[in-house]
Formats: structure tokens, sequence, C-alpha cells
């Protein structure tokens, strides 16, 4: 049997509120937002039937998760956006909300751009966790994470991680989201580490190493694949560091401009791992940074693509574009010189022609190289060799790039490589002219303010 | 300024070289407002087009005290609107600093005048708004409205907007557990 209805109050007046007409009180509700709604819902039945338009919730769910399609959490289908915003909300209340639709957003993207450029990457992001598989996690290590890194796993648990299976390993070892590099035999391409394995290799560490990172608070969040590389995040203080060849005795750098970090904003917090992705992102769709080949396996490549990090000359119709990565994690690097060590990509090609004194020529082939390098402007090195990586690369016009990769050490400090190499038109077997000089226009060595 | 009536020619009368338009309240009070200001409203806008407006324009659905701070916004508007036309700075581009104080202060004069409202009076504005299809002023009163709601409880909100709970016991738990997202903190 039914309640009976409350005692009556004071009888509304004639324009109110409840009065107003459909579309004029959909026009109020939308601009005072989902929560009023919620109220004005509860506050009567006529306002309960005008919040119940499902296009404002339309609106709710663009604006404030920028959740366009009937989809809950987990990709299952709903039926209209009310529900859409409750179950949403019921997942993600927990976090400031302009912090869910911008972890929503950069997840999404990161996950469109994959689809389009590195599909096999993009099969290696897992489902995202739980709220209770976090708090286990920060059970097992003793401390809590900052919100946005939870929230980022809440989405996406990263990649698959290391397996018994060495052939599964094998297969996905250059498909890192954060990716690398490849000169000699220092193999790196960085992996984004699940949950489980976060916590597993920050034992492992604390364990081997507990003097040292006894009561930091620091997690490892990105490992390298082939040589170690190690990304950690600071739980204090929201800082994401890379591991120098030193960690073991606590030696990192920074890997995101300090100003940026604020793990505890009360309306947008965001911490290193956020921003660092953030970043990253941006690169690879602005092509900054693309995806190559390594043997017979796409990675994504850190060498940048574009100025002014990278720089481009052309000289006789020969082109010749260079770039450099710094190298945080290399065995030469620290020392008692403090040194850095760079890698840097060198890639050439005859994008048209090859033209010498007005003669055309079907081909040209590299003979020696020029390096000069700098460190603060000092000369620190000046040096002359055969072929480049002991090859003697042929150029033709119209053919991809012929690309390697080397290294050098430096003193601390920002620095350049320029130089030259010479050429001979047609081939070394057979030369059809005089050698010429190919300029390799300076490009920067210097620690960046965002390390990948 | 009476209107003359049955005279020839339009009610839209020259003052100052500008014309003017004839308003009536649905309590038949009589109302001047420049043509320039009555074209912010669609409706009258259409209805000055069309012609036939000899004795002023009835507005049956809009009493005088609302009609009289419509024709305040539309003539606060209108002039706005031809100050940053006629400014010849304005269209070089390099006053945007001025154009942004400008419709600042335009701002600020739409909320002093939602604000100095009472709800009663809000809310026929917003139904006159509506009806004479002005876009400015529907938006400014209705995020009046809008603002009134954030961060109350239903409680609240019945007590602000004088509103009935006709909920049954038992729908008001229904409707608690629905909208539990809304109400946790």
């Amino acid at each position: 049997m039914a309640s009976p209805p409350r005692p009556p109050e004071p009888m509304p007046s004639a324009a109110g509120l409840e009065s107003l007409e459909g579309l004029v009180l959909d026009t109020v509700i939308s601009k005072a937002g989902a929560r009023p709604a919620a109220a004005l819902a509860c506050a009567s039945t006529r306002l309960r039937a005008a919040v119940a338009d499902d296009s404002l919730w339309r609106r709710f769910c663009a604006e404030d998760l920028g959740l366009d399609a009937l989809l809950d959490p987990e990709d299952r289908p709903l039926p209209s956006f009310q529900v859409a915003y409750k179950v949403w909300l019921e997942s993600f209340g927990m976090y400031p909300l302009l912090l869910v639709k911008r972890v929503k957003q950069f997840w999404s993207s990161l996950k469109i751009f994959l689809s389009g450029n590195f599909p096999e990457a993009l099969k290696t992001l897992c489902k995202g966790v739980s709220e209770a598989q976090l708090n286990s996690a920060e059970d097992d290590l003793g401390f809590k994470l900052p919100l946005p890194t939870r929230l980022l796993y809440r989405f996406c648990n990263a990649q698959l991680p290391f397996s018994e299976d060495h052939g599964a390993n094998e297969r996905i070892s250059t498909h890192g989201i954060i990716g690398g590099y490849a000169f000699y035999n220092h193999w790196v391409n960085v992996h984004l580490s699940p949950l489980d394995q976060i916590v597993e290799e920050t034992r492992e560490l604390y364990h081997g190493f507990n003097e040292v990172f006894n009561g930091r608070k620091l997690i490892v969040v990105a490992t390298s694949w082939f040589r170690p590389k190690t990304f950690l995040l600071n739980c204090s203080n929201g800082q994401l560091y890379v591991g120098t060849n030193n960690l073991p005795k606590g030696e990192m750098i920074p890997c995101v401009p300090k100003s940026l970090i604020r793990p505890t904003d009360n309306d947008m917090p965001q911490d290193g791992l956020l921003l660092w992705l953030e970043e990253h992102l941006r690169r690879l769709q602005n092509g900054m940074i693309k995806i190559r080949m390594l043997m017979t396996s796409r990675y994504i490549s850190l060498y940048p693509e574009a100025p002014p990090s990278c720089t481009s000359a052309m000289t006789n119709g020969v082109k010749v574009r260079a770039s450099a990565v710094f190298v945080p994690e290399h065995p030469e690097s620290g020392g008692p010189q403090e040194r850095c060590v760079y890698t840097y990509s060198i890639r050439l090609s005859v994008p048209e022609a090859c033209m010498l004194g007005g003669v055309y020529y079907s081909s040209c082939q590299l003979y020696s190289r020029h390096w000069i390098i700098r460190s603060r402007d000092w000369v620190v090195s000046d040096m002359r060799g055969e072929g480049v990586i002991g090859e003697y690369p042929v150029l033709s016009p119209g053919q991809e790039e012929f690309v390697y990769e080397s290294c050098t050490p430096m003193p601390k400090g920002p620095g350049s490589v320029e130089g030259s190499f010479s050429f001979v038109p047609g081939k070394l077997s057979r030369p059809e002219g005089k050698p010429f000089e190919v300029t390799v226009a300076p490009f920067p060595l210097e620690v960046p303010e965002y390390i990948f | 300024m009476a209107a003359e009536k049955g005279e020839k020619g339009a009610a839209a009368k020259e003052v100052a070289g500008e014309r003017m338009v004839t308003l009536e309240s649905s309590d038949g009070e009589e109302f001047h407002m420049s043509e320039a200001a009555a074209q912010l409203s669609t409706l009258l806008r259409h209805v000055i087009e069309g012609g036939g407006i000899d004795n002023g324009i009835p507005l049956p659905k809009v009493a005088a005290r609302t009609l009289e701070k419509v024709i305040m916004y539309c003539e606060k508007h209108a002039k706005a609107a031809a100050k940053s036309d006629s400014d010849p700075s304005a269209a070089a581009g390099s006053s945007s600093d001025n154009t942004a104080a400008a419709s600042e202060d335009l701002e600020k004069w739409d909320r002093k005048l939602v604000n100095g409202l009472s709800q009663d009076a809000l809310f026929d504005l917003i139904v006159a708004a509506d009806y004479l299809v002005i876009d400015g002023l529907l938006d400014a009163t209705c995020r009046k409205v809008a603002d009134m709601m954030k961060g109350k409880t239903p409680d609240e909100i019945r007590k602000i907007f004088n509103i009935l709970n006709d909920f049954t016991k038992e729908e008001e738990e229904e409707m608690r557990r629905e909208y539990a997202w809304a109400f946790d903190d």
C-alpha cells in the first residue's frame, strides 16, 4: 500500500520554474549542469520528467566526460545518455571530472594513433584495472599512488608484461609505446609496465638496493626491453625520473619540466607520468617522432624528424637530415668527468637528382666523413674517417633514405655536431666525375626538457 | 510621445533621426523603442518587415513591467553594437583590448540587470525573451536561474523556487538511489 502524500505546502506562483516551457527549461538545466539536474529531478515529478530528456544528458556526457557514444567504461552498450552519465560517475566519480575527461581523451587519442600507425603496439595494451586492484597495489607498495597515475591505470593497464614465453616476448619486444633507439649493440625499447609488473619490479629494486631506495616512494613505471633503461615515478612529489647508468647508487634525471607538476591540485592534478605520456603522444601526432623499421619489426623511434632538433641540408641534390637523442642510461655516461652520451641518426638521400656542374648523375657513393663535435662552442672532436659505420652507401634518385645511427660521448652542457661527407658521382669502383663534399648542417646535442 | 491613431504611414515614427516602434503591453500600456533595438527580437523584426504596424504592435503576453526591462536590454545592446560598428579602430583589429573590455562591460550590465530582479520578475522576463526570441536576453536570464541551482540539494531547490514535493516516500527513496552518484561526497 502506498504511503500518503506529504502534507500540502504553499502553492507555487504562476510564473515559476515548473511552468517554464520545455525547451526553455532544457536551456536552464543544460546551463546548470549534471549535478543540479540531479537535484532538480529529486525535487518534484514535473522536474523529474523535464530532466529525463536524454538530449540534456547527451550534452553532459560530452562536456563533462568527453563521452559521445552510448558505451560504458568497458565498451558495453548502454540504453541512454542518462544511464551512461550515472554509470560513468559511479565508476569514476571519486576523481575530479576534468581529470577523468583528460585521461580518457589521452588513451582514446593514443589508441586512435596506434590503430592507424602501429596496430601491433595497440594489441599490447591491456584492459584497465579496478579501484580494488589499485588499492591492493598501494597496500603492497606501502604508499599511495598519485591520482593521475591511478586514473591512467583505471583506463588502461599499460602493456603486456614480460612472460616466461621467450617467443612471445620476442614478438612484442619492439612494440613499446614509448619506443627507443638502436645504435651498435645498444638497443633500447621502452614499454609502459602493467600494475603487477610495477609492484614486482619496484620490490626488486628496493630489495636489491635497499639503502638507496628505502622510504623514497618510487615506483618503476616503464622499462626497456634489450638494454636496461628504467623510468621511476616519485609518488611523493609526482616527478618522473630516468635512471642513469648509476641507478643502483640512486642517480636519476627528471624527465618532465618541474613547473608543470601539480600532483595535489584539486581540479586538475597532473603528475610526471601523465604529462610525459601526453607530450609523447603530441610528438607522435605532429610527426616529431615516427615509426621506423628495425630489421623486420616496426618500432617507435625517438630520433627527432623535424626542426629544430633535426637539421637538413642539400648539396648537389644530396640531402642529409640529422638529429640526436640523449642517452642517460649508457654505460659511458657519468663517470668522474660527468659525460653525457648522445645517439644520432643520419639520413642520406637523393630526392630528385644528383647534379654537379650541370651534369646529372644516376648515382653517387659515400667514401669518407668529417665530423666536428662542439661542446659549448669549443671543438672537442674533429675527426675524419672512412665510410659510415663501416659502410659506403650508394645513393640513387628517388630511393628511400639510407639511415644509420651512431653515438658520441660529450662533456656536460649543450653541444652540437656538424660535418660533411665526401661523395663520388657514380660508384667508387667506377667514378664518373670529381669527388664532392656534402654538408651536414649542425644539429644540437643537449639534455632536453622531456626525456623519453 | 503619443502615437497618432489612424494616421497613414507606419507607426515607425522618426525621433531625432531614429525610427521608433510602438509596443503595447498586455495591460494596455504603450512603450516606444528604437527600430534598431527592436531588431534584436526576431519576432519583432519579422513583424516590422511584414509591415502593418500602423497602430503599434500589441504584445498580449508581455506585461508592462517586463516589457520595460526588455526594452532596456534591447536599447543597451543595440547602442553597444552601433558603437562597435562605427568605431574605426575596430576594423583594424588592433583594438581587440577595447572590444574585449566593451563586451566585458556589457556582460556586467546584463548581470546587474538580472540580479536586480525578483524571482517572479526573472521568470516573466525569461518567458518574454523566449516569446520575443531575444537570444542574448534568454541566455542571460536562463544563466541566472541556472546559477541559482548550483550546489543545492533537492530540499534547497524546493525552498528557493517554491516547489511542491509531490513524490511519495517510496519514490523519494528511489530517486535518492538513482542519483546517489550526484550526492556522494
